[in-house]
């Protein structure tokens, strides 16, 4: 058996011999950090998924929508948390991650890697587009913060420490805060980005961020005790 | 108040939420949990219909987009193939090498008639053939010389006819590759002068020497004649050595000259160290080489006739007078090394041949 698997690896050395360079891998045994990765040189402690993400990236910007779409199966359900959490209101969130999407469809070919991570990327596309939005259309503000305070009185559950927030609470708790806590919050708790992913949105240092969600979360933890009493 | 609010809490509870370290005290794991509830709380989710729906429009846009705005580049449709292709051809090599890797570095220790033993000389030979020039090639052939020698001392412990016979044929190797390896240096010391290269062909054979010593107690009888070659190559080298270079001989001459005297003791004394110094005293290049043939070939003369299996043995009078240290022909027919060492040449089993022997075996031999 050990036999068999060890020919069927010699056969394939020698498939590999036309390879130079293969060959220069084979031999030189224990460096696997030789190996030339495509483009982008990855980290070297990456994982997995993360080089599937990278290789989709680089696959999409060279053409492939496929690529693209799994993109997107990938990234989209944190992008409409992170916009749903700040603009409360289904419809709008769906404009938004929509908009987010088409034009991270058709910038993809000018991201480049440099500093750049893309789930950070799309998040700065979708903020900008959010910032825009409460920018020009002030009476959709109006509309969105009417209907909090509707729902709010809905809420109940106080028994229960960890009874689950309803979307109102969680809204007006995130939205209360200043804006980089809040949007630490949304990107950190929410969408679930790295530290290092929110700091490039931010453009803050890994150690602000850091800073910036243990204030958030301190503001959290008192308005949501204020509301359960 | 917030200045309670430290760097060390922010790393504290950082660390908590990563998981990396459990909650420092109360506070942070309060705070930990007013993450998590904020987390879990976030549950919103794309209707699925619209999920969908927005998926197949961004498909239907990036056909255009993506590819529109490579119209610059016409080959874009082809070039994404390709790029797939790129991929999988890469996680493919990826695997193949890493695999290979494993094979290979299990094959360094492997000995004559091992499974994997075809597989080591044939890396030898690839590895042979990326050293360009002479002092780096003879350098490597020594390398593989000790090798052989080795694998010699490994095998002849073992009693079996079919040990004996290998055991031969590593010392046949040994002999051959000592030769290549000395003569490619001796060449890269006549063309360039640096006393370097001698100085490795001593010290492999004052190495090799003590090691034959030690061999020749626990040699199989079948093995006399290759052992006795390969004695006469390393005393033939050194003796060529210390007439090329006797400042660089001179460091530690006295000590392989004893070495190569126990060697010879074996057949019967007969290159001992005045022959040796009648030969410095003559001195030229032109004349140790043409004085070091019938200097060491009345060693295994005396005794008996000279084995055959020394197949470009250095003691075997050769019919053209040997001319000083030009490359053998095996080392000039390697123009193209590369070829060489894939396909084997007079004194290398190629990679592919020995891949090829080792799959013969494997589909006719005892893999049953």
């Amino acid at each position: 058996m050990s036999r068999r698997l060890a020919l069927r690896t010699a056969l394939s050395l020698a498939q590999m011999i036309p390879d130079d360079r293969t060959l220069l891998v084979a031999l030189s045994l224990a460096e696997p950090g030789n190996t030339a990765f495509g483009s982008g040189t990855p980290d070297p402690g990456e994982d997995p998924e993360s080089l599937r993400l990278r290789a989709l990236v680089d696959l999409a910007r060279d053409g492939d929508s496929e690529a693209f779409g799994q993109l997107y199966d990938h990234y989209s359900p944190g992008i409409y948390r992170f916009v749903y959490y700040r603009v409360s209101s289904p419809q709008l969130a769906e404009d938004l991650t929509s908009e987010t999407f088409m034009r991270g469809l058709r910038a993809i070919q000018r991201f480049s890697w440099q500093g750049k991570d893309f789930g950070a990327w799309l998040t700065t596309i979708a903020r900008n587009l959010i910032a825009d939005h409460f920018k020009s259309s002030r009476s959709r503000l109006e509309i969105v913060s009417e209907t909090v305070p509707e729902s709010r009185t809905a809420t109940g559950a106080e028994d229960e420490v960890m009874s689950l927030l309803s979307n109102e609470m969680l809204f007006e708790a995130v939205n209360a805060l200043p804006r980089e806590q809040r949007d630490t919050v949304l990107m950190r708790f929410i969408q679930g980005l790295s530290i290092a992913q929110t700091a490039a949105v931010l453009g803050r240092s890994e150690g602000a961020v850091k800073q910036l969600q243990l204030r958030a979360v301190r503001g959290l933890a008192t308005s949501m005790s204020g509301d359960a009493r | 108040m917030s200045s309670l609010w430290g760097k060390d809490d922010a790393q504290a509870f950082a660390d908590a939420w990563n998981g990396d370290a459990s909650a420092r005290d109360a506070d942070i794991a309060e705070l930990v949990r007013t993450a998590q509830l904020v987390s879990s709380s976030a549950d919103a989710r794309m209707r699925p219909e619209f999920r969908l729906e927005l998926r197949g429009q961004l498909m239907r846009e990036a056909a255009t987009s993506l590819v529109s705005t490579t119209t610059a580049r016409p080959a874009a449709p082809v070039r994404q193939r390709s790029v797939r292709r790129r991929l999988v051809a890469l996680v493919a090599v990826l695997v193949a090498t890493l695999g290979a890797v494993g094979m290979v570095a299990s094959s360094a220790s492997a000995l004559p008639g091992d499974m994997l033993y075809p597989l080591k000389r044939g890396v030898e030979s690839v590895e042979l053939a990326l050293h360009r020039d002479d002092a780096a090639r003879g350098d490597f052939r020594l390398s593989q010389a000790t090798e052989r020698l080795a694998e010699a001392s490994a095998l002849a412990s073992d009693d079996s006819a079919r040990s004996q016979e290998l055991v031969v044929k590593a010392l046949d190797d040994f002999s051959e590759q000592a030769e290549a390896g000395s003569r490619a240096l001796f060449s890269d010391f006549s063309s360039r002068g640096d006393t370097s290269s001698i100085g490795v062909v001593n010290e492999f054979t004052s190495t090799s020497s003590a090691r034959l010593a030690t061999l020749s107690d626990v040699l199989p009888d079948l093995a006399d004649d290759a052992f006795r070659a390969a004695a006469d190559t390393v005393s033939n080298l050194a003796l060529e050595a210390s007439s090329l270079c006797d400042s660089c001989a001179a460091i530690d001459l006295s000590n392989l000259v004893a070495a190569v005297e126990t060697l010879t003791d074996l057949p019967r004394s007969s290159t001992d160290p005045e022959r040796a110094d009648d030969e410095d005293t003559k001195g030229t290049e032109t004349a140790a080489g043409e004085e070091r043939s019938p200097a060491v070939v009345p060693a295994p003369a005396a005794s008996t006739t000279t084995p055959p299996p020394a197949p470009s043995g250095g003691g075997a009078p050769s019919p053209t007078p040997t001319t000083t240290p030009t490359p053998t022909p095996p080392l000039k027919g390697l123009t193209d090394p590369l070829i060489g060492g894939l396909l084997g040449d007079d004194d290398q089993v190629g990679l592919v041949p020995g891949l090829i022997g080792g799959l013969l075996d494997g589909l006719t031999g005892r893999s049953g």
